[in-house]
């Protein structure tokens, strides 16, 4: 019992996630100017938060952790957003830089607060910490020792 | 060593909360991994921009389903 409840132990901080990890810089265009790469790199990242806010609510629904009424309004924010960044790309294209860049930008910032929202919803409807849980089954072993 | 079933649910219930806390915490890291891996990968920036078109198409179809699937 003490072994399979020190795996448990050991494997938690894996299962909660691992420290944060610094970001590798992305590279400039080798056949765009500065400014245009600059721009795109920020195109980028912003569809790389749109992926990450999609999965999250498919993670979160497919947990049950989020309503799905409300991950479906954020779904459909998040489409809205990815028309916007859309747009943006087109204004890069089309050589508009600066009207790219805010775009790109204004959407980046928007997909994260939706994302922020929906961890905070899901944080809110999670269950009791697992401390409780392990407190409770470590119980017995403590009374069969002591 | 005999697991009883409490036993067993109790760990099935640690496990499953470790998830729940993995999900809780959100993807922020994700998204850090994918792009270090792009960068890793030597991928240009014109390449990173259109492997992110598959990634979020991948990802929203995803949710579609998911949430299609509870009923939203």
């Amino acid at each position: 019992m003490r072994k399979i409840l020190v795996i448990l132990a050991a494997m938690l901080p894996l299962l909660a996630g691992c420290p944060s990890v610094p970001q590798k810089d992305l590279p400039d265009s080798k056949v765009m100017p500065p400014t245009a790469s600059a721009v795109l790199k920020g195109i980028v990242l912003a569809k790389e938060t749109l992926d990450v806010a999609y999965s999250f609510i498919a993670d979160a629904t497919n947990q049950d952790l989020l309503d799905p009424v409300q991950g479906r309004r954020w779904f459909v924010q998040l489409d809205g957003y990815r028309d916007k960044l859309a747009k943006a790309e087109s204004l890069l294209n089309a050589g508009n830089f600066d009207a790219a860049k805010l775009q790109a930008e204004g959407m980046n910032a928007l997909i994260k607060i939706v994302h922020d929202q929906a961890i905070e919803a899901v944080k809110r409807s999670a269950k009791k910490p697992v401390l409780f849980v392990f407190a409770y089954a470590i119980q017995p072993a403590w009374r069969f020792q002591w | 060593m005999v697991i009883t079933p409490e036993m067993g649910e109790l760990i099935i219930k640690g496990i499953v909360w470790g998830a729940q806390a993995a999900i809780a915490k959100g993807n922020t890291d994700d998204e850090v991994k994918l792009v270090n891996g792009f960068v890793d990968a030597g991928l240009t920036l014109e390449q990173m921009n259109t492997e992110m078109d598959g990634h979020v198409a991948k990802s929203r179809e995803a949710a579609d389903a998911a949430l299609k699937g509870k009923g939203a």
